[in-house]
């Protein structure tokens, strides 16, 4: 009896001091529960996740419950929890963390835990094959000591999606929750796989500056939420929010702050740059990306030779001469060209045959050595921020402009020259009015250069443009789109054509060419566009800007419609 | 003497037989089934919508039913995802697929290189679907 009394005593005395309130309004448990900073709710709908039956929106009621059951030795809680405990470990110091890993059998068991070297944040690069891929992917890696990094565990998080659905329940269902979303753990070959060599996207891995404590955390975390899911909103709630909200548990600075209406997956790298919590990034170039890198770099002799067999189906292995490095890249070549094709193709079939002679020669030929060629890239960070506003001039008015995600083809980035742009909005400031003058829904070109081995149809390049704007103080809604090619003529220096198909909501349909000149000299890009529509003059735009950053822009615009407009003025990009 | 060594024989081909599981299977048990096969994207089941796959075979053992924790179940769903790479690599001797597939399987990348060379040299191996092959690949890295 006496010893009872002593020991509540002493755990009222050791905890006493810690302000249990203000703990549980603590960044780190609110970031455990998921805790919503605009509903005041966690994300987390599985009732199961919380111990106490208001846990959902009380953080502190779910704290007292995380206590009594360390106090009531509840294992079947406690194992449930080591990443709260683990926290909670650093707060209150009866709480020994030690004793619980050693009770909870299938946690210490558990493989994910163990051997962890280090956890890297990975940027997915955007991909126009699937809408929900267009703004690119994260998701986390925990890299294992001594072990091949295929074999690296990845925590993914997105939605569950049914057997069967339709496009207009996809686009419904995906931006207003109607999916389940959940965390998922696989090996990065599946991702590798997937991503590089059928999706063809860049990877860039950001190793994280973590101590033991915070790398146990996260990686308890996800035990915490193995079972537990949400709701998947693709706008605001998707994986990048996701991978934010992992961080935030461990991170000084708020990972998740400003999601109200939109988070990008490359939010969280920018974040990661600002708080300094990187230590490594290295660039996993798509399976396109090296096949065509690895071509370059043949000798002329041999890139003739490749060229001929694989341009000519009834050319004989013997012209590749038992040369492994010909051998090598054209089973590559077959690989990546092979990724997307429909199996029952003819073309599929044939290729398919002439592999299999290539396999039977090549094995017979001594091992290949390890490549030591890295192809190099700019972080994913060097890219201007994805929204941005700006304030530009002309003789007669001011215009302002905002677009909650642009990649431009003169702001910086990757994209050589591509732009992909969701709603661009202007408005026009004249004298005493504000008025709405254009909105670009959608504008997405998509240069693709020609590469040797490809046909001419297989690098066509494309654009698209739907748009609302005034055309002589009457709005015009159109579609205009194009196909066509474009070719690199300098090492910055791109020229594109393209044929174009104009409709509008009044009925007008014109069918007209266009030519353009793409320059890009890092911080100052340049973008010439020319065309002439039917019984029209030939017009033209100019867009020059001169990045200072990947926040702020000056630019110029030129434009030739019925007269020659000229606009300077400022961009910020956030 | 003779009863004997029967049995332990019977025993050994038992055994074997017993290992020599079929990897359409296994890949079935984990979730993941033959369409693997048959669907370039289905290995792209994870981007920012999961496809449904039913039991999602987890690499931390967590979900997955016990026939997906050993590591012969390992090795058949590293085959099944990922044939088309191991089969190049393994042809061109080097690559790291060959040398995850090498240390998952407990073998050299020279042996596994040897006894696919037979498989690649067989009169049939045109005619094979991609099943049958990764079939054949898994059986060599699984005995």
């Amino acid at each position: 009896m006496r010893l009872i009394i002593f020991s509540i005593f002493l755990i009222s005395s050791l905890y006493s001091n810690v302000n249990l309130k203000s703990l549980s309004n603590n960044k780190s448990w609110l970031s455990l529960l998921h805790y919503n900073p605009y509903s005041k709710t966690s994300d987390i709908i599985s009732k199961n996740f919380f111990i106490d039956k208001n846990g959902n929106i009380d953080p502190y009621q779910e704290l007292n419950a995380t206590i009594k059951a360390y106090n009531n030795r509840n294992y079947k809680i406690i194992c449930n929890y080591p990443a709260r405990y683990l926290w909670l470990s650093k707060k209150i110091k009866y709480i020994n963390f030690k004793k619980i890993i050693n009770s909870c059998k299938h946690l210490k068991n558990w493989r994910l835990a163990k051997d962890i070297d280090s956890i890297s944040i990975i940027f997915v690069s955007g991909f126009l094959g699937n809408p929900a891929s267009t703004f690119g992917h994260s998701f986390i890696k925990i890299n294992k000591k001594n072990q091949n990094s295929l074999l690296d565990n990845t925590i993914s998080f997105g939605a569950k999606l049914p057997k069967k659905y339709t496009m207009v329940s996809y686009i419904v269902n995906g931006l207003f929750g109607g999916y389940r979303g959940r965390y998922t753990d696989e090996y990065y070959y599946m991702n590798d796989i997937a991503y590089s060599n059928q999706d063809f996207r860049d990877m860039w891995e950001y190793k994280l500056k973590l101590n033991n404590f915070q790398k146990r955390l996260l990686v308890y975390h996800f035990w915490e939420l193995r079972k537990s899911q949400f709701r998947y909103y693709f706008l605001n709630r998707n994986c990048g929010y996701r991978v934010s909200e992992f961080i935030n548990i461990i991170s000084k600075d708020n990972f998740i702050s400003k999601s109200l209406i939109w988070y990008a997956p490359i939010d969280t790298f920018y974040r990661l740059d600002n708080a300094n919590l990187t230590y490594k990034v290295i660039y996993h170039p798509s399976l396109e990306k090296i096949v065509k890198n690895r071509y370059y770099r043949l000798s002329k002799k041999n890139q003739k030779i490749i060229k001929k067999f694989i341009k000519d189906k009834n050319s004989s292995i013997e012209i590749l001469s038992n040369n492994t490095k010909l051998y090598d890249y054209i089973l590559d070549y077959y690989n990546y060209l092979m990724e997307n094709m429909d199996k029952n193709d003819k073309d599929y079939k044939e290729l398919s045959k002439r592999k299999n002679k290539l396999l039977l020669q090549r094995i017979k030929l001594p091992k290949s050595k390890e490549s030591n060629i890295i192809l190099k890239e700019k972080d994913i960070t060097y890219s201007s921020y994805p929204s941005y506003l700006s304030l530009s001039f002309n003789k007669n008015s001011v215009y302002l402009n905002y677009s909650p995600y642009s990649n431009e083809d003169i702001s910086l980035n990757l994209l050589n020259g591509d732009i992909f742009k969701v709603l661009d909005i202007e408005l026009k400031i004249s004298k005493r009015s504000l008025k709405l003058y254009r909105i670009d829904y959608v504008n997405i070109r998509k240069l693709t250069d020609s590469f040797d081995l490809k046909k001419f149809y297989e690098t066509y390049s494309w654009r698209l443009l739907v748009s609302t704007s005034k055309d002589n103080n009457r709005f015009n809604t159109y579609l205009d789109a194009g196909i066509g090619y474009s070719w690199k003529i300098f090492n910055n220096t791109k020229l594109f054509s393209f044929v174009n198909l104009y409709v509008d909501t009044n009925k007008k349909i014109k069918l007209y060419p266009s030519l353009g000149l793409y320059f890009d000299f890092d911080k100052l890009k340049t973008s010439i566009n020319i065309y002439k529509k039917s019984h029209e003059k030939i017009k033209y735009n100019v867009n020059m800007q001169y990045n200072f950053n990947n926040k702020e822009a000056l630019y110029l615009k030129i434009t030739k419609d019925n007269k020659i407009k000229t606009y300077i003025g400022l961009k910020w990009y956030f | 003497m003779k009863k004997i060594i029967l049995a332990s024989a019977a025993c050994l081909l038992l055994a074997s037989q017993a290992q020599a599981r079929d990897l359409g299977n296994i890949l079935k048990e984990c979730g993941i089934g033959a369409a693997i096969f048959n669907d370039n994207r289905t290995a792209a089941a994870i981007s920012n919508l999961i496809w449904d796959l039913g039991t999602t075979a987890t690499s931390s053992d967590m979900s997955s039913p016990e026939e997906c924790k050993g590591s012969s179940a390992k090795v058949a769903i590293l085959i099944g995802s990922s044939y088309n790479k191991l089969e190049t690599e393994i042809a061109q001797g080097n690559g790291k697929y060959l040398k995850t597939l090498a240390t998952l399987s407990n073998k050299s990348t020279t042996e596994i290189r040897n006894k696919f060379a037979k498989v690649i040299a067989s009169k049939d191996f045109d005619k094979l679907s991609k099943e049958e092959k990764a079939q054949k690949l898994y059986d060599i890295a699984s005995k």
